[in-house]
């Protein structure tokens, strides 16, 4: 039995959030909270301030305007029945699991309604503003109760397995088989079709035989069934094997066996099945709301409403299982006498069947929702190595080290589009690219002048003009829109990643680091969401340095600035996906550094403790990356929650 | 012991997994799932479906969603005004030339699966997809009366037909849905193809024709049904649809020769014929005779009881205001009431009414934008029934010097208030629908005109021109502003009153129909002057012929086509002026390039004092290209079917 229990009291807003507002305010628009004048000086309540019809956001009285209280709780509670068989057939036991998991979560917040102020008169003689109270209305001096969000859900899994090992002389054999069903409820569904509990069910199972310990092969078969499909497409069986050669226990190997301790090869091959595919719960449904459609007002006195029907959903009884093969070939290595253990593996996946929208259904069709089908391809390939390291030096001197890389690359091989090669935009396919790769506009430059906007391509996100972002015309056809649209950058996913790190062990000292870095993708700086002075909602957008360094001004009309034209709504022309945002995002981080000791053997037994260690440790403490502006992995808004770098100082005790 | 126990125990688990594992566990659907045929079981469902097809008309009274009152150069907003929260300009970006093909403004080419992408507009082709639906199932809901269920089904060939309609004043050649495709069809028999203009036209005129055979005469119900399609309805539409058939722009339009799609089908006619107009001055008179027939007539506020009290001036200022306010008058055919007139968001009364105190602020009280341009200003007939140009007593006047308001206009503008020339000696109708500085406001409270409130748009004033809102022209519409509308001094909201918009009102058909009269006609006769000189007696003004004979320094202009085509056109512009009819008149006369390039002119609304308040600026020059006749078809839509041919210039 297992309970988490999560408990928060604290403001409103909640630590980034209130960081976010504060960031996204304009400093100069108004001051937290104004003293008294003449006519407010009465008032009990706190003046704070704001603008126009009380229309921003101000981050103080946010913070203080009262409290929230948070509750979440996760209770798991398991039954397991391990049971021996090994009276009736040796080496045959069976396992029994069944758990519960029940997740409950609430919030909800108490706060008043803060008074906002303004200054309408300032009397440059005696010195004196006069306020005058933006929100008389809306106002209040007593707490309101705000309901939060309420959650419950609760799932139930439950296995049942055999497993079987024996080894007969050179021949070891073993088996297992498994049966799993898993349900799952969330209970504030907004739709019926939501409302019913997901479902899997499945047999699994597993063979696998070595002779002489040398020669190894493994058959694995799932036969898994989910409640997603039709009846005709609900159950898929997916099948794998595998074979291997313990090279290092051959004969002949035991020359070499001091310097290549181990020497593994395998390779392997299967199919697997994800039926986590589209946000559509039954795709064999119509799923239709009998009264979700917009809702029309007749009568004299516009006193008749009725509404109509939507459809979330058309019916396709052939929606079914994604299906992936995957080939792997690896080989396992162990040098040094054991102390240094390499892992390589090469593999390939073909997935196929991938839920797609039909792409040849126009507009004029009039449907209400998009179509989809099991059409999509995809071919991915990749390179996965880890290198361990141990070794005992003696009784006071150890070392650890791990190193890990992976290198992987899936592009599309089929993919449900419109015919683009007839359409003379081939680039816009998305076949052979990679699944995570952006398309975006070509940036040149920025317009420098009205000439200059008139005798270019015509562009149609809106209005732009001198100090706008000017881009390329692809297939030279005079308009700039979506088919000019090229891959651009790395994919969003990085294809690189690798991590490396150490640990050391002198007496009782210990030291260990660790680096953790990713290349190969790009990503884009958020124009929207960090263009200053715009608004959005209660805030305006915040300015940050590089900008106010090196922006367009009329008088600069610099057609290669930092940032194009500064405006104070956003500038649909600019917030485009394009070159001139996009930026690497290849790093490498000291994720973590940490020195320990630990006190002698003879002074914790006389505690009557066994361990008692104290350490100090880093997190986040240095990051290489070619993005300077801010950390690489908060992504394109640099004006969110930053990630922070963390000293710890602790002390371990063991008893 | 032990070992019995645990066999008993193993099998015990062992079946007690089997009971559960059927497959049954993985059916978690119920039956009873709704689906589309249950809308159709019985009467009380199929009529939400009907309401649902209603559902998809244009809102036509709200200004973020009809281009028809800002795309043009009917009234003006201006840059930072896009701040508002509360009321969209996005259909103004139209006119300042920001419409594009990526994610076009009013979006009506959509259906309802991009419903993101509308930017103002509705999924008109899901509207059609669902009235083909309904005419598919009408014949199953079991409690439906026979009588009822042939009344609906005309409603829903109605509303198709006015979809295609509204789609093609907008896009020009659509392609036309005679009945639903199944899903299930591959890519070659869904690439839809664009119908030339003509059998467009046709389809709807057929479409029409069949759903008045059927509709009532009038609404039986009124608490419940008013404002549902009716026979007077049906034909007034069918003989709008022939007028715009036979106007210059879808008649014999040679700018667009060059629109052919893969076919190698001519999209637009070619050769003008002036049979069209014909034709649609036929419909015209039937639909006027069933208008007539149930019950319609021209407003004329002296009918009401307030009348009676007031000076004839405010009552003939009051016609044509009534006219497009009073909540279902005898004068309005077809009114939308689901498109709210009333409440802080893109409403007309949101955005015109004036305010009269300073507590009026945007975000509570009022907008005060609706802004018209100088152009439509000056536009408004002198009180002699003729234009300001033609005018023989304006010759020698200059519009916008200073003269201080006289006992004479007492009614209209405020005594002894410095105000222009302009102002004075207008028509009822300019009167009865512009605000100005120093005018006098019937409203806001007061029904008798006594103390009338005066307006004040000048810096410093309740409707002064912030950075955000406010208007920019220095001018304010009154017209779509109900009488009884009203802001308390110290309320931040108004109290308003709602009324239906109307869509076509009675005044429109006959306007209509002088004008398809003369354009057959080999020259005018009394019967085109019959129907334009009932719309100007309405509003207290002398026949056509008599007041340019009199007062026009072109006495002879009503006599000929061309001079009367003219003379009707303007009458048009002058009666429906701030319905949303402008818009689309321009466009159809194929005048709207050589309006759309000329300046956008207002007053000097940031000045305090009236010698600087009335100086003329020029607020744009917009520019206008052939290309923006039509809307332009979504870019990505043009790549999901290749038989659709892009807009010329787009």
């Amino acid at each position: 039995m297992h309970g988490t229990f999560d408990d928060y009291t604290g403001p409103v807003p909640g630590g980034s959030q209130l960081y976010r507002n504060a960031i996204n305010v304009s400093p100069v628009r108004f001051p937290a909270y104004y003293e008294p004048d003449k006519t407010f000086q009465h008032e009990k309540h706190t003046l704070f301030g704001n603008d126009e019809a009380a229309a921003y956001m101000n981050p103080y009285a946010e913070m203080v305007k009262g409290y929230r209280e948070e509750s979440k709780t996760v209770i798991l509670a398991q039954f397991e029945l391990h049971q021996d068989l090994s009276q009736w057939i040796d080496g045959l036991n069976f396992r029994v699991l069944g758990n519960t998991i029940r997740n409950a979560a609430f919030d909800l917040s108490r706060a008043y309604n803060p008074y906002y102020y303004r200054p309408y008169r300032y009397d440059r003689l005696t010195d004196e503003y006069f306020l005058e109270e933006l929100n008389t209305e809306q106002g209040t001096e007593y707490l309101s109760y705000i309901p939060g969000y309420k959650s419950i859900s609760s799932s139930f899994y439950g296995e049942f397995s055999t497993a079987y090992s024996k080894t007969f002389e050179q021949h070891a054999v073993s088996s297992m088989l498994v049966f799993i069903a898993r349900n799952s409820l969330d209970a504030n569904a907004a739709t019926l079709s939501a409302s019913l509990p997901m479902r899997n069910m499945g047999l699994s199972g597993r063979f696998t035989y070595a002779y002489k310990d040398k020669y190894l092969s493994e058959f694995n078969f799932g036969y898994n069934g989910t409640e997603k499909f039709d009846k005709g497409h609900r159950w898929g069986f997916f099948p794998s094997f595998g074979l291997g050669w313990m090279a290092s226990n051959e004969p002949f190997w035991a020359d070499i066996k001091n310097v290549i301790s181990k020497l593994k090869i395998k390779a392997t091959y299967g199919m697997v099945g994800n039926d986590q595919i589209g946000s559509t719960r039954f795709f064999y449904l119509s799923d239709v709301n009998i009264t979700g459609g917009s809702n029309f007002t007749t009568g004299y006195n516009f006193n008749k409403t009725r509404r109509g029907v939507s459809i979330n959903n058309y019916p396709n009884p052939r929606i079914g299982w994604e299906v992936s093969y995957k080939s792997n070939l690896g080989i396992e290595l162990g040098l040094l006498d054991g102390s240094i253990d390499i892992i390589g593996d090469v593999f390939h996946e073909r997935r196929t069947n991938i839920l797609q929208s039909r792409a040849d259904i126009p507009m004029e069709m009039g449907l209400w929702s998009t179509p989809q089908a099991n059409v999509g391809e995809a071919i991915g390939s990749g390179v996965d190595l880890s290198l361990d390291y141990n070794k005992i030096i003696n009784n006071n001197f150890w070392i650890n080290g791990r190193a890990t890389f992976t290198y992987a690359r899936s592009t599309f091989k089929f993919y449900e589009e419109p015919n683009y090669e007839m359409m003379g935009v081939p680039w816009r396919s998305r076949i052979g690219e990679p699944i995570a790769q952006q398309w975006g506009y070509v940036a040149e430059r920025l317009f420098i002048d009205k000439p200059d906007v008139e005798s270019s391509a015509r562009q149609d996100f809106g209005e732009y003009g001198p100090g706008d972002l000017k881009y390329k015309d692809m297939n030279k056809d005079g308009v700039i829109n979506n088919l000019d649209m090229v891959p651009i950058g790395y994919p969003t996913m990085p294809e690189v990643n690798y991590g490396f790190g150490l640990s050391v062990g002198y007496k009782n000292f210990d030291a260990s680091f660790f680096f953790q870095g990713s290349g190969r993708s790009s990503f884009w700086v958020n124009a929207s969401a960090m263009s200053p002075f715009v608004r959005s909602g209660r805030l305006e957008n915040g300015l940050a340095k590089f900008i106010s360094d090196d922006y367009w001004t009329e008088t600069s009309q610099n057609p290669y600035a930092g940032w194009p034209r500064l405006s104070s709504y956003k500038i649909d022309n600019n917030t485009q996906r394009s070159t001139w945002f996009m930026q690497e995002g290849s790093f490498l981080r000291l994720k973590s550094v940490e020195l320990g000791y630990s006190l002698p053997r003879s002074i914790t037994n006389s505690l009557n403790m066994s361990v008692i260690r104290f350490y100090v440790s880093g997190t986040n403490l240095l990051l290489f990356s070619k993005f300077n502006l801010w950390d690489v992995e908060m992504g394109g808004n640099g004006l969110g929650y930053p990630l922070q770098r963390v000293f710890n100082l602790g002390v371990n005790v063991n008893f | 012991m032990k070992a019995k126990e645990i066999k008993i125990t193993v099998i015990l688990i062992i079946l007690g997994f089997w009971r559960t594992s059927c497959t049954d566990f993985l059916d978690v659907v119920p039956d009873n799932v709704p689906t589309v045929d249950h809308a159709f079981n019985k009467r009380y469902q199929a009529e939400g479906f009907l309401y649902g097809l209603y559902s998809f008309l244009p809102n036509h009274a709200n200004i973020a969603d009809n281009p028809a009152f800002f795309a043009g150069d009917e009234a003006w907003l201006f840059k930072n005004f896009e701040n508002e929260r509360y009321f969209n300009a996005r259909m103004w970006t139209i006119a300042i030339g920001e419409q594009g093909t990526e994610s076009p403004i009013a979006n009506y080419w959509a259906s309802s699966r991009a419903s993101h992408d509308l930017n103002g507009g509705k999924p008109l082709f899901t509207g059609i997809r669902d009235c083909n639906i309904f005419l598919e199932n009408a014949h199953k809901p079991i409690d439906l009366e026979e009588s009822e269920r042939v009344q609906w089904i005309a409603e829903a060939k109605f509303l198709k037909a006015y979809y295609h309609f509204w789609l093609l004043r907008m896009y020009g050649p659509i392609p036309i849905i005679k009945e639903n495709t199944p899903i299930h069809y591959d890519a070659e028999h869904v690439a839809f193809y664009r119908e030339p203009v003509d059998s467009v036209f046709n389809y709807i005129v057929a479409l029409l024709d069949e759903a008045s055979q059927d509709l009532p005469l009038e609404v039986v119900n009124l608490t419940e049904n008013l404002g549902r399609a009716t026979k007077p309805i049906a034909l007034s539409l069918k003989a709008k649809a022939l007028t715009y058939a036979a106007s210059p722009f879808f008649n014999g339009n040679t700018d667009y020769a060059d629109m052919v799609d893969n076919r190698g089908i001519n999209l637009f006619p070619q050769n003008y014929e002036s049979e069209k107009w014909k034709r649609a001055a036929e419909a015209l008179i039937d639909a006027i005779e069933v208008c007539q027939e149930a019950g319609h007539r021209l407003y004329d506020f002296q009918n009401s009881g307030v009348a009676s009290t007031l000076n004839e001036k405010t009552v003939l200022a009051m016609n044509v205001r009534g006219a497009a306010t009073e909540l279902w008058n005898e004068e309005m055919i077809w009114a939308n009431p689901n498109s709210t007139t009333v409440g802080r968001g893109p409403t007309l009364q949101y955005a015109a009414m004036p305010a009269f105190n300073v507590y009026n602020i945007v975000f509570a009280g009022l907008s005060k934008s609706y802004a018209p341009t100088l152009r439509v200003v000056e536009q408004f007939y002198t009180k002699n029934g003729v234009t300001i140009e033609e005018d023989k007593d304006w010759i020698d006047v200059s519009l916008y010097e200073l003269q201080k308001g006289d006992s004479a206009h007492q009614y209209y503008i405020q005594e002894d208030r410095e105000t222009i020339n302009l102002h004075f000696n207008r028509e009822a109708r300019f009167y009865g629908a512009i605000t100005f500085d120093g005018s006098k406001y019937y409203g806001n409270g007061k029904l008798t005109d006594k103390d009338l409130w005066t307006t004040e748009l000048k810096a410093g004033t309740p409707n002064e021109l912030s950075k955000d809102y406010g208007p920019v022209t220095g001018y304010l519409v009154r017209k779509i502003v109900h009488r009884l509308t009203s802001i308390s001094k110290e309320a931040s909201t108004p109290t308003y009153f709602r009324y239906a918009f109307p869509v076509i009102r009675l005044a429109d058909l006959y306007l209509m129909l002088a004008e398809a009269l003369n354009e057959y006609k080999e020259t005018p006769d009394g019967e085109v002057y019959e129907y334009i000189d009932l719309v100007r007696n309405r509003t207290g003004l002398d026949g056509v012929v008599e007041s340019w004979a009199n007062h026009s320094i072109e006495p002879g202009k009503p006599l000929s086509k061309i001079g009367m085509r003219d003379i009707i056109r303007r009458e048009r512009l002058n009666e429906l002026a701030f319905e949303g009819h402008r818009f689309w008149d321009l466009r159809r006369w194929k005048l709207a390039e050589e309006y759309m390039s000329k300046p956008i002119r207002g007053l000097s609304p940031y000045e305090k004092e009236a010698e600087e308040f009335f100086k003329v600026q020029i607020l744009e020059t917009p520019v206008f290209e052939k290309k923006d006749y039509l809307w332009p078809i979504r870019q990505t839509d043009l790549t999901l079917n290749n038989n659709l041919i892009q807009n010329p210039g787009w």
